[in-house]
């Protein structure tokens, strides 16, 4: 059937545009049930699913650090052999950068973003979707590794030239390779759609500097990948045709120099630890204030100190390469840039302290993880400070001293913010509360697991412990730090045990009691909290309009000459509660699913035969085929029980193209919304 | 229109902390506390312990860790004060029993002046140690020009360290030190593996690669590390004060033996060290004909597949090793130790197993001092890795044998792969019988029988 694109040219005329099926499929309608989860490009299942797919894989990685932990519990243990060994640390760095910390980032982005800048879903949804399932079938496919013929042994930094097939001839690097290349792709098209979202589907009033902090760590980190995930799906290509194809890229008897792999992973590796803390950053600095009973302190320098991080993020990278050989111009240069870096993160922890001064603080468990947050990540920042001095680095680089540093950073840092992210924003997304004494009980064991397992790892470093090495000697005196640090990997894995817990307790418990889930259990100042929990599918109803940072919290309070607030509306009067009535949303696709399940069947291709890859080509050529054509609506997914869609299919036409393309901020239907509540 | 705020909502757990939740707080809070005191103590407890990071024997070593000891105290008052701060606001400004939610405090929104100055300060306290970074930074490169040093090229292989010394003919010091030549295999240079041994008190300018992956080179008392990275020259330097025995260990990942890789520096008095050199630049011993079984060891190593890797001048010296010399061994690094004078190292295999029975470790005895026999801890036991063996004591047959008899069940190595197999010994036997190039690296298991390790163990022990 050939494709009519006069039909949209004509609509000025008063033509009517074409709502039947461009495409092979009409759109597909089912929003409930497991096809309207993979059928959905509404950013909040996708924010969920892209929540529980990581913690699927934090299940997986946390297994693996408890393998690593176990099997150097005491020296010349053999539960795992070298080989093994290998794998499970390579598998677990791995799992936890690319498939548990980074995915939890962009479900937090995913879901609380768009919501706080007033928008009603991403600019791109199905773009959105494709994001999430490639990003999920490249973690599977990369774990699939274990099922043939092992994972990756490389390390998760896959320094050339041990990647090569001669020093590592299994299939796992290209596992990894192939896997990685697929999340990347799931990056970098979910960071296009991010700040395309911010840029410009932002609430009529929101302009940037009254967006909520976490939108704006958001938006630095999606500049982030935007620009470092082009360099490591580089150097992966060229190790990808490196070992598929002999292209001598970093073999090193063909005279390669093997610091180019050293030199694009880091360029890319060190502005990935930068977005791998900012959403955590962005966490806590919203939920600081709304816990202290009062506004971020220095709201500017937190925002600025953010961008300065992200800018700075680039010009670090060869601190991971103080020893590898590098001038020691390059060493000073590095040794500096370094140092400086640690300004605006310095900045942002006195700020946060600053809020808290003179607050009036309640410690629910959101406030204790945020304040394990401070405390955690400030001993990572000091101990990165100790190796940013590249003297002191050439003794510690590559032992446990820098394991227990980027554990604090990573795992004190980020992950507890995404902690606390997950009980302070659960009632949003899920409609019930956390059970607050379970959270607290969470929350104290982590923090003793956490400082078991890592605070030892310190000494071991400066006692000489290498990494990545899978058994030591008695002689060298590591057994007593090692123990400590397996008890407490083993306290983490039961506060993560009792996470879970939480999870399914507390939903059996609000479901057997009846408890309906408050609207604004915490006294919440940001602007998602200004539609109903959980979320309805349309977000707002109308569109919010913004006067200024913490607009819900000012709705609720106004602030009085002596700036001490008194109460001018009730949570109810600010609740908005629509029924969505006439409010458009963009449809259900196929094709996000259909085109990035091909992605993996193309590396098991590039593994095993060439054929498998030509049938993913296939499958991926075709949803893209499917997705271009498919018609750009369903004519009657109008949401509700309104009926003009059928009325005035012209309008409904280009009101879809508005949502799906440009804005639901300036969607039609959301104008004639606001008008009203403006009026 | 105020709104009476709901009482906590204690139907999910909200409202005040249950005493055992109380208790497990204050609990984690000194855990951690103690922890930390805990770690400090045993930062400062110098144990003696053999790859201590923070026990510098040499003039590299101390000048990184004065400014090490600089940072951690600069890094431990921010730290206090942070912590400090952080937690004493949490405490002051808690909310209290019967605060009323809706009597706000103050609401502030930042405080310009602050902001600024505490943006500059701690910019102030990076500058000073800025500085004393980039001073120690220069002071660690090594100078071309200086005379009196001995200059050694380090080639890290999977999974042991080779050491090509350039020295200059002759036998007195200066002749030796000052007599480079930018070559490594002229007739009075040195070709050892596994045991760097250095002049005490001279210093040691190291140019550091590899001959396949990147590994890197450790010696915790004496220096930082430097990586060794194949194509490339790197330049380091490294000083001992005194006569001893220093540990090291491989800290680049470098594939499947990484943790079995390590190395030693066995610094000598100089009147001892030129004793060395003397020896070392000499041709293998031959065995006493009475000795029959040495005899018949070097016979069989002749032979023998030993030949084709390992090269012991007078035995094997077709073997050419090193990419650089032409590789003629089938292993990926073209190298594999120099035999030659391997009974005057204490160490072997990459310096994982003691070769020689090490001397009494000094902590061990006095541990031991005033216990009835029966209770005393072996000091001197040659399995403890950790304590370096001495070539002057027997030689420690065990290890040597178990070696021999199967090297990969010591040591994981992957000896017998293939250009694009893996490491399994039968798959590999089966492609290299169809014509595929070996690509070993390790020693692979050469089914010796009993009589034929006894015979290699009898002529190795010779080799002094």
């Amino acid at each position: 059937m050939a494709v009519d694109d006069t039909a949209m040219l004509a609509l000025p005329a008063g033509e009517l545009p074409r709502t039947d099926a461009l495409g092979v499929f009409t759109r597909p309608r089912p929003k409930a049930g497991w096809r309207g989860w993979v059928t959905t490009v509404d950013h909040k299942k996708i924010g969920i699913m892209y929540g529980a797919a990581a913690l699927f894989f934090f299940l997986i990685g946390g297994f693996e650090a408890l393998l690593i932990r176990a099997q150097l519990w005491a020296p010349r243990q053999t539960l795992l052999s070298a080989d093994q060994y290998n794998q499970v640390y390579t598998m677990h760095g791995t799992t936890m950068v690319f498939l548990v910390v980074m995915p939890i980032g962009a479900a937090f982005a995913n879901y609380l973003m768009p919501l706080q800048i007033g928008a009603r879903d991403v600019a791109f949804p199905r773009i959105n979707a494709f994001s999430f399932w490639a990003f999920l079938f490249g973690g599977l496919f990369l774990n699939t590794s274990w099922i043939f013929g092992g994972g990756a042994d490389g390390g998760w930094f896959m320094y050339a030239p041990n990647s090569g097939v001669i020093y590592s001839p299994s299939h796992g690097i290209d596992f990894w390779n192939l896997g990685l290349i697929i999340t990347g792709i799931a990056s970098l098209t979910g960071a296009v759609n991010l700040i395309t979202t911010v840029i410009n589907m932002r609430a009529p009033g929101m302009t940037l500097m009254k967006m909520p902090i976490f939108t704006w760590m958001t938006l630095v980190t999606q500049f982030l990948l935007l620009f470092a995930i082009p360099v490591i799906t580089a150097a992966q290509f060229l190790l990808m045709f490196d070992r598929q194809f002999n292209a001598n890229f970093f073999n090193v008897q063909q005279g390669a120099n093997p610091l180019l792999w050293q030199h694009l992973f880091w360029v890319f590796g060190h502005p990935e630890v930068y977005l791998m803390i900012l959403p955590a950053f962005g966490i806590v600095s919203d939920l600081l204030p709304v816990y202290s009973r009062k506004p971020i302190f220095g709201y500017t320098f937190i925002v600025f100190s953010g961008i300065a991080i992200g800018f700075m993020g680039w010009g670090v990278w060869a601190h991971h390469m103080f020893v590898s050989g590098i001038g020691p111009i390059s060493v000073t240069v590095f040794s500096l840039t370094t140092m400086f870096i640690a300004v605006p993160t310095g900045v942002k922890i006195l700020n946060w302290t600053a809020t808290m001064v003179g607050g009036k603080l309640k410690f629910d468990t959101p406030m204790l993880f945020s304040i394990g947050l401070i405390t955690m990540f400030t001993i990572g920042g000091l101990s990165g400070v100790s190796h940013s001095v590249a003297p002191s680095d050439t003794q510690q680089t590559d032992t446990y001293y820098i394991v227990a540093h980027f554990h604090y950073v990573l795992f004190g840092g980020a992950f507890l913010g995404f902690m606390g992210g997950f009980y302070f924003w659960w009632p949003k997304a899920f409609g019930y509360m956390l059970n607050e004494k379970v959270g607290k009980l969470n929350f104290w064991l982590m923090l003793i697991g956490f400082n078991l397992t890592f605070g030892p790892m310190h000494i071991l470093g400066l006692q000489g412990m290498s990494r990545r090495i899978y058994t030591y000697d008695e002689g060298f005196g590591f057994t007593f730090w090692n123990k400590l640090a397996t008890i407490g990997a083993f306290t983490l894995a039961t506060s993560v045990g009792i996470f879970l817990f939480n999870i399914f307790y507390s939903y059996k418990k609000a479901k057997s009691a009846n408890l309906a889930c408050p609207d604004d259990p915490w006294d919440a100042r940001t602007l998602e909290w200004i539609s109903p929990n959980p979320t309805p599918e349309w977000n707002f109803d109308p569109i919010p309009v913004v006067t200024r940072v913490d607009d819900f919290w000012y709705r609720k309070y106004e602030e009085t000459p002596d700036h001490r607030l008194i109460r001018i509306a009730t949570t109810e009067e600010v609740i908005q509660r629509s029924d969505g009535t006439g409010v458009h949303l963009p449809s259900p696709s196929y094709w996000p699913i259909v085109t990035a399940f091909g992605l993996p069947i193309i590396a098991y291709g590039l593994i095993f035969t060439l054929w498998l890859a030509l049938l993913g080509g296939i499958i991926t050529a075709a949803g893209i085929y499917g997705w271009a054509l498919e018609p750009p609506d369903d004519p009657d997914a109008g949401h509700g029980h309104d009926d003009h869609h059928q009325l005035d299919p012209g309008d409904d036409h280009a009101a879809a193209e508005l949502t799906e393309g440009q804005s639901a901020g300036t969607d039609a239907d959301a104008i004639t919304k606001e008008m009203e509540s403006v009026g | 229109m105020t709104e009476q705020i709901k009482p906590a909502d204690t139907a999910f757990g909200r409202g005040r902390t249950p005493l055992p939740l109380r208790i497990l707080g204050t609990a984690a809070v000194l855990m951690i506390v103690i922890l930390l005191i805990g770690q400090i103590l045993q930062f400062w407890q110098l144990d003696g312990k053999p790859l201590n990071a923070i026990n510098a024997k040499g003039p590299q070593a101390q000048e990184i860790q004065g400014l090490n000891q600089i940072v951690f105290i600069i890094a431990g008052l921010v730290f206090v004060a942070v912590m400090g701060t952080v937690l004493l606001v949490a405490w002051k400004y808690r909310e209290r029993p019967g605060d009323d939610e809706q009597d706000f405090v103050k609401q502030t929104e930042g405080w310009f002046v602050g902001e600024v100055a505490w943006t500059i300060l701690p910019g102030f306290i990076l500058a000073v140690i800025g500085v004393m970074t980039v001073i120690s930074i220069q002071n660690l490169q090594p100078d071309q020009s200086k005379p009196d040093v001995l200059k050694v090229k380090v080639t890290g292989n999977q999974w042991w360290w080779a050491f090509d010394y350039d020295l200059g003919e002759g036998t007195d010091a200066s002749a030796i030190l000052n007599g480079h030549n930018g070559t490594y295999t002229d007739k009075q240079d040195i070709d050892t593996a596994t045991e760097l041994v250095i002049p005490a008190n001279t210093e040691v300018q190291l140019k550091i690669t590899s001959n396949d992956v990147i590994h890197s080179f450790w010696i915790p008392a004496l220096n930082g590390k430097k990586d060794a990275v194949p194509n490339l020259m790197s330049d380091w330097k490294l000083q001992a004060d005194n006569p001893g025995v220093y540990l090291g260990q491989c800290t680049e990942f470098c594939g499947l033996s990484h943790a079995n890789m390590r190395m030693l520096v066995r610094a000598l008095p100089m009147d001892e060290w030129l004793v060395w050199v003397d020896n070392q630049r000499k041709e293998s011993l031959i065995p006493d004909p009475s000795n029959v079984d040495a005899v018949a060891g070097r016979d069989y190593f002749k032979s023998a597949a030993c030949a084709q890797c390992h090269l012991i001048r007078g035995v094997s010296d077709d073997i050419v090793t090193g990419p650089e010399n032409g590789v003629k061994t089938w292993l990926v690094s073209g190298r594999a130790p120099d035999l030659t004078h391997v009974a005057s190292r204490g160490m072997f295999a990459g310096a994982i197993f003691n070769l020689h029975f090490p001397d009494p470790d000094p902590v061990c005895v006095k541990r031991n001092a005033g216990k009835p026999a029966s209770e005393q801890d072996r000091c001197d036991d040659p399995a403890d890795n950790a304590n370096p063996g001495n070539p002057a004591n027997p030689i420690n047959q065990n290890a040597l044998e178990a070696w021999l008899r199967d090297p990969v069940a010591e040591k994981p190595m992957c000896p017998n792969a293939v250009a694009l197999g893996n490491c399994d010994p039968e798959a590999a036997s089966e492609e290299i019988a169809e014509g595929a190039d070996r690509r070993g690296r390790g020693m692979p298991n050469l089914g010796l029988t009993e009589e034929q390790i006894n015979q290699l163990v009898a002529y190795l022990s010779t080799l002094k």
